[in-house]
């Protein structure tokens, strides 16, 4: 360590020493380069309207790279006074015909230019020019006049999502001085963000703004708000890939051109408003210029009215001594995820040893740790597929099943708040035979999204009884199969995403006609419809036709299961893969897993897609992805990192540690304390006690015993609950049918199943967890009941019997002498077998996954 | 709005900004049904403008008063619009700034107190006696003088009497949107979160908030805490999207009686400090993977490992607890009840630096006096709720009764008897340990009750007005801020504040930034207190 840390902190200083170099060189834009193909976007250039502008976009290839070259390039017009450019923005200045001509490194490539509708009147339009605008200059944001209350008592719509609520605003509200038609400069909407008045808000406009004029305009116009008859129908974006930064080629101009219901379009850079998800890496100008800043990912978003689309960038950056050595590739997961370590510049760490594979593919498959006999069979064990072998023996127990229904039926609110009288164990049980049976994925969702009748019959049918609302099955369901939080727009369009209020709506839609009644009935009713909120459309149900929609007899959730497990829907494989890679690393290719959206790009695009399409080729079949992710070396890293991985954390190059789930880490103390058993015994428990009921049944028919009334004999309603107890697994909390609500997993933020949203399970350790641990009932009783099961051993016995049980391995030569003469020092011995267990689950090796 | 021989009378309680430019009014009201209606209201010379109304039967709860309830239909003009107008063109460019300066600062508190009576305390029974309401609804218990000329209080307060030099009593708090917090969940809620529950997101208390947002003096302490936490609406407590670490920690149990202890703050019982510091030394002996590497979480578990110890071992935390470190003198001055015992638990709290104490007793029906049991037969569920003979001297189980059964009479020692004896004497003892200086100390329950008194001898919900107490903090003594008509039932003040009013003060006598606002896990922006404004007269 003592050499590694100076390497450390001089890699540290390395992104920002490699921006330095950078910076010149991107320049000095003159220094030679060999530009091959040279392409301008548009290729033809018309303009239309007075108001009119066009966006050129220059790209070349540049050795095998594409790069914009816009920054670079000279524009010349063939003729003087039809147009004007600035920074590769045409604007027109006279009807008539040009052209424009671009060259760069002596490669030049021309577009033809038409102008018309100079002289003509050309007024600002409310709804496409003014609303971008104040989303744009950020007055229509979340935390300014868009937020609920609006601010400073003038409110806007979210991203003017509701047209009508900003007329009002803008033009009746606030005595008619937001805008003043008599005298436009007078108007508070041009005043205020140029704090020619003060603004809590700070400068918003400023005098160079091409925002500024248009506002100005709309004003002296008559401020007209009438709704066009010509729809905005899509966005397009140029690029429309992803594109790779590299020095000296760290710019790139983006384009946004809307298309309307009459066939038009319309360049919109200069009024769409740019955001990019991660500004270390790259970000973004008004004018829609992206430059790249850092090695890494980034995602640029644009927004026009409700449209968001988003391009992801590639910054890359050589690092000095970077050498890529060749790491085992077991199938294409790895090719995927070394491809992209290799582009930045990552180098993976190397693979775990057997115990921390153990260990780690246990907890992650069932929840539970391996006992001591499994640790030592399978570190004895010579055989070179041994790992590939023990995934396919997890995959195949009851608590793998059990283990991973677990966290379906997190999502679906299995608890006996929602579901009363045996309901949440019936659901719970089918959750855990799907698994169990590995139903196939797209067979799973179908069952359930279409599932009605009595919910004690048909189990899936709980799904709807658990969340009565068309509102809370809309969320649920967008957030259990479309990995998206559609929440946001119930009340408003989405801020960071496309969801609208319509995609919400349509989607309550296809519940709206599942019923449930107080008897636990799932049904289906002729009739219910849902109306937009603002415009009173009454919406067709998602993935319905019309008249599908309009029919009566027909079930609007099959059309929409059918939508959604269709191969090739964009979401379904994809979210599902996700989580299970979520799960198995610690952290999703896309995070959070059920936050889906373009504007929170997948860390590693080829590999969730490739994760997909497996998916789908192959039945949707979950154990073999799950195979397939533990095979692979990306699974089996250790959580050493290496010089050049040291900061890296969602690209999957080093093993993520993590504390111990609420389950895992109180089946862990149980099992490690020996204070639970192992759950291989539950059988013969289950046998006994069922044989034990049987012969106390016939006990009590022999004796006279009231015919029917057995269930009142305390003997067996004592062995009856015990039965129930152990076949629900009731003492293991990675396998019961529903969460216990204790303190301690209260602590460890075990979810209480009152939200689709995996953000409900808490993972960042806390104070309450500290003293649960140190000082906690449920460690110090489980502790203390270990001495008994550590007393027939000798000292060095128990020591590695526990820290073979406690750690999954050996104790280390220091470890057993350090540990064994505290029990040797120790009078009691029972209380010093306590304090040892006590002290092995407080250590962090035990309270984390590595 | 309430009918009166046929008309409808407009209430201004939590519009009052409009009321001095109404000039018509005076609707006609139908009796039953729904009729849509207007006022008009002139602004200025120029404008007049038009407000509908939906005029609804009041059906949110089976009042003795026949109340009506209203729905602007309209937007509402903002009090910030209408200064505009009210100040004349001349100050109509009023600005955000110039207007912010114009807001109290307050900064004051380091520490709050609150105590929670739940149930809905009848205010006009207390705080806000009515000796003019009719005889057949007028409460018992006679207005009584105290130490502040002018100042009254029902004679159940005789013992804050002698000290509401130290109170300001704010008799025009009121529910906003009647009907959202007027059950006893939604409106504990209320007065925990600040914020009207029913959002689409659930707002964390105010007091997971304060300790996210200013952290605590005393590291082995948590920082918010709930006394005792065992009152049926102490569920409605939540941290909601905030991180599980601020979560009200509830001290459990009775401290009246004599075996209490609060659990997980000191070692357990067979874990003397002895054995608990062998333990540590193993632990660091043991606890070597890891080194050097591992990450923040590694590093944040280690660090609260630390704090945790310290919790446990400091001599500090048991101390904090420990009622018996106060002589027996000052535990008879609270009273020797569980209620007693609970405001001297707070103050010892708050003496030792907690963030946020807040008290939401209920007295058993096996409680405690003086260290030995007592029986409240009865008393089964003693809160505020007093729906039936609310005058009763002892429990209030009347044949037909409805909703109040299982509570005390008003007046009994389980209830106002304590109440005053124990309120009075925290807010002297604060003031004598110097602690009124810089803690804040609200009285606050969810609502009032009914003016006029059911059938059943009791009194219902009452949302409309109520009264909150203050003390300290920069608080003004011997004030009372706003009032109610004849009976108590409707604010007849200018001024009128609302539950989210009350969380606004409590942020702005701490100093905590209410422009900037908290963050859900899937990054919403949550502004705190975003609909309140601070009650001015408490600075």
């Amino acid at each position: 360590m003592r050499f590694a840390l100076p390497l450390a902190l001089a890699l540290l200083a390395l992104p920002a020493f490699a921006f330095a170099q950078a910076k010149p060189a991107a320049a000095t834009s003159n220094k030679p380069i060999l530009v091959t193909a040279l392409t301008l976007t548009p290729a033809e250039i018309r303009l239309n309207r007075a108001r009119d502008y066009c966006q050129v976009v220059v790209t070349g290839k540049v050795g095998d790279q594409t790069v914009d070259l816009t920054d670079r390039a000279q524009f010349r017009t063939a003729s003087a006074g039809v147009v004007k450019i600035e920074n590769g923005r045409v604007t027109p200045l006279a009807n008539g015909k040009s052209s424009l001509m671009v060259t760069v490194a002596g490669v030049q490539q021309k577009a033809n230019i038409t102008v018309t509708g100079v002289g003509q009147p050309d007024p600002v339009s409310f709804r496409y020019e003014t609303l971008p605008i104040l989303t744009k200059q950020g007055c229509a944001n979340g935390s300014c006049h868009g937020s609920p209350h609006g601010k400073g008592g003038f409110s806007l719509s979210l991203f003017g999502y509701d047209p009508d609520i900003d007329r009002v605003s803008l033009t009746h509200d606030g005595f008619n001085r937001r805008v003043n038609v008599m005298d436009p400069a007078e108007s508070l909407l041009l005043k205020k963000p140029q704090l020619q008045v003060p603004h809590v808000g700070g400068k918003r406009l400023h005098k160079s703004d091409f925002a500024l004029p248009i506002l100005q305009g709309w004003i002296q116009e008559g401020a007209k708000t009438s709704v066009p008859s010509n729809k905005c129908t899509s966005i397009t974006i140029f690029p429309d890939s992803a594109r790779v930064l590299k020095s000296p080629f760290l710019q790139q101009q983006v384009r946004v051109t809307a298309h309307f219901s009459d066939g038009t379009e319309r360049d919109v850079t200069a009024i769409s408003t740019f955001e990019t998800s991660h500004p270390n890496v790259a970000t973004v100008d008004p004018n829609g210029r992206v430059t790249g800043k850092n090695r890494g990912q980034a995602g640029i978003s644009v927004r026009y009215l409700h449209f968001l689309e988003s391009i992801y960038f590639t910054v890359i950056e050589d690092v000095p001594g970077f050498q890529w050595r060749a790491v085992a590739a077991t199938n294409f997961i790895d090719q995927h995820v070394n491809d992209k370590l290799k582009q930045l510049q990552y180098l993976p760490s190397g693979l775990c040893s057997d115990e921390t594979f153990l260990r780690r593919v246990s907890l992650d498959l069932t929840g539970l740790l391996p006992s001591s006999a499994k640790v030592r069979a399978f570190l004895k064990d010579t055989d070179k597929s041994k790992r590939d072998k023990l995934v396919v023996e997890l995959l195949s127990t009851e608590e793998y099943a059990r283990f991973w229904a677990l966290k379906k039926a997190d999502l679906m609110r299995v608890s006996p708040t929602h579901l009363t009288n045996g309901r949440a164990e019936k659901f719970s049980k089918w959750l855990v035979d799907a698994t169990r049976s590995n139903m196939p994925y797209d067979q799973f969702a179908r069952t359930i999204l279409t599932a009605f009748g009595d919910t004690q019959q048909v189990a899936p049918a709980n799904y709807f009884l658990a969340i009565p609302t068309s509102e809370e099955r809309t969320e649920m369901t967008a957030q259990v199969f479309l990995g998206s939080r559609l929440e946001c727009a119930k009340c408003h369009n989405h801020p960071f995403e496309a969801w609208t209020m319509k995609d919400y709506y349509s989607l309550s839609a296809v519940f709206a006609r599942t019923q449930t009644n107080k008897a636990g009935l799932v049904s289906l009713a002729k009739t219910g419809d849902v109306q937009h909120p603002t415009s009173h459309e009454v919406l067709t149900a998602w993935g319905s036709t019309p008249e599908q929609s309009a029919n009566p007899d027909l079930d609007r959730r099959a059309a929409f299961a059918a939508w959604l497990t269709k191969p090739g829907n964009p979401y379904f494989a994809r979210v599902e893969v996700n989580r299970i890679w979520s799960e198995l690393f610690g952290r999703g290719i896309v995070d959070p897993v059920d936050d889906f959206r373009s504007s929170n790009p997948p860390a590693n695009v080829p590999l969730l897609d490739a994760l997909a399409k497996d998916f789908e080729e192959h039945g949707y079949d979950r154990k073999r992805t799950i195979r397939m992710v533990c095979a692979s070396s990306a699974y089996q890293r250790t959580m050493e990192t290496n010089a050049f991985n040291a900061n890296e954390d969602v690209l999957f190059s080093h093993a993520k540690i993590r504390l111990l789930t609420a389950e895992q880490m109180k089946d862990a103390i149980g099992y490690s304390t020996h204070s639970m058993g192992s759950t291989d015994g539950l059988s013969k428990l289950a046998s006994d006690l069922s044989a034990k009921l049987a012969s106390r049944v016939s006990e009590y028919n022999k004796s006279g015993g009231e015919p029917g009334m057995e269930k009142f004999d305390p003997e067996i309603k004592r062995l009856t609950t015990d039965l129930a107890r152990v076949e629900n697994r009731m003492d293991y909390a990675t396998q019961r049918p529903y969460p216990e609500k204790s303190v301690f997993n209260a602590a460890f933020g075990q979810p209480v199943r009152e939200t689709a949203c995996t953000c409900e399970r808490r993972s960042a350790p806390t104070l309450m967890q500290a003293l649960e641990l140190l000082n906690g009932e449920t460690v110090h009783k489980m502790a203390l009941s270990s001495a008994d099961k550590y007393a027939g051993l000798t000292d060095e016995q128990a020591v590695e019997e526990l820290y073979l049980s406690a750690l999954s391995r050996f104790p280390t030569t220091r470890e057993q002498s350090t540990a064994t003469s505290y029990l040797k020092k120790e009078t009691d011995r029972a209380k010093a077998l306590a304090d040892l267990v006590w002290t092995l689950v407080n250590t962090r090796e035990f309270l984390f996954q590595h | 709005m309430r009918t009166r021989t046929g008309a409808l009378r407009l209430r201004w309680s939590c519009h009052r900004v409009l009321k001095p430019v109404v000039r018509s009014a005076g609707v006609p009201a139908r009796t039953g049904g729904t009729s849509s209606s207007y006022i008009l209201l002139l602004i200025s010379r120029t404008q007049i403008r038009k407000f509908e109304f939906k005029i609804a039967p009041y059906t949110t709860h089976p009042s003795p008063t026949s109340g009506y309830n209203c729905n602007m239909k309209t937007h509402l003009l903002s009090r910030r619009s209408f200064l505009g107008i009210g100040l004349g063109s001349g100050l109509a460019a009023l600005t955000g700034s110039q207007a912010n300066a114009m807001l109290p600062r307050g900064g004051r508190a380091k520490r709050v107190l609150v105590i929670f009576e739940q149930g809905g305390v009848s205010h006009m029974d207390t705080w806000d006696p009515k000796p003019d309401a009719p005889l057949e609804h007028r409460s018992p218990f006679k207005p009584i003088r105290t130490n502040v000329p002018g100042m009254q209080f029902t004679e159940l307060l005789t013992k804050t009497a002698r000290v509401a030099d130290k109170l300001t009593v704010v008799r025009c708090m009121t529910q906003p949107t009647p009907g959202i917090g007027n059950s006893h969940p939604k409106g504990s809620q209320y007065i925990f979160s600040g914020e009207a529950p029913g959002g689409p997101v659930d707002m964390p208390d105010i007091s997971s908030i304060v300790a996210h947002r200013m952290g605590t003096d005393a590291l082995y302490l948590p920082s918010n805490v709930l006394v005792p936490g065992t009152d049926e609406q102490a569920e409605m407590s939540r941290v909601g999207f905030l991180p599980p670490g601020y979560t009200a920690f509830k001290s459990g149990g009775s401290p009246a009686d004599p075996n209490w202890k609060v659990p997980n703050l000191g070692l357990l019982a067979d874990v003397d400090e002895r054995r608990f510091k062998d333990r540590h030394d193993l632990l660091s002996a043991l606890d070597v993977g890891f080194v050097n590497s591992g990450g923040k979480d590694v590093e944040a578990m280690q660090s609260l490992f630390a704090q945790a110890s310290d919790m446990l071992t400091n001599p500090g935390t048991r101390r904090a607890f420990d009622l018996d470190t106060e002589s027996p003198a000052m535990r008879e001055r609270y009273g020797t009840g569980h209620r007693g015992q609970c405001y001297l638990l707070a103050r010892k709290l708050i003496e030792s630096g907690v963030r946020y104490v807040t008290v939401d007793v209920r007295e058993p029906m096996h409680s405690y006096n003086h260290g030995g049991s007592v029986t409240y037969s009865g008393g089964s569920n003693m809160n505020w709720d007093h729906h039936d003979a609310i005058y009763s001297p002892k429990h209030t189980n009347i044949p037909n009764g409805g909703a109040g059964a299982g509570r005390f009479g008003i007046q009994t020692w389980p209830m106002m008897g304590s109440t005053d004896q124990a309120f009075s004497t925290l807010i002297e003892d604060l003031d004598q340990r110097g602690l009124l200086e810089d803690t804040l100390v609200c009285f606050v329950t969810e609502f009032g009750r009914t003016p006029k008194i059911n059938d059943r001898q009791g009194r219902d919900h009452w949302t409309f007005a109520f009264s909150f107490a203050f003390a300290g903090a920069g608080v003004p003594g011997g004030q009372v801020v706003g009032s109610t008509d004849r009976d108590g039932g409707y604010i007849n003040s200018p001024m009128a504040y609302t539950i989210e009013d009350y969380a606004a003060t409590i942020y702005e006598k701490l100093g905590i930034d209410r422009s900037k606002s908290l963050q859900t896990p899937t990054s919403r922006p949550i502004y705190i207190a975003a609909k309140g404004k601070p009650i001015q007269e408490l600075f």
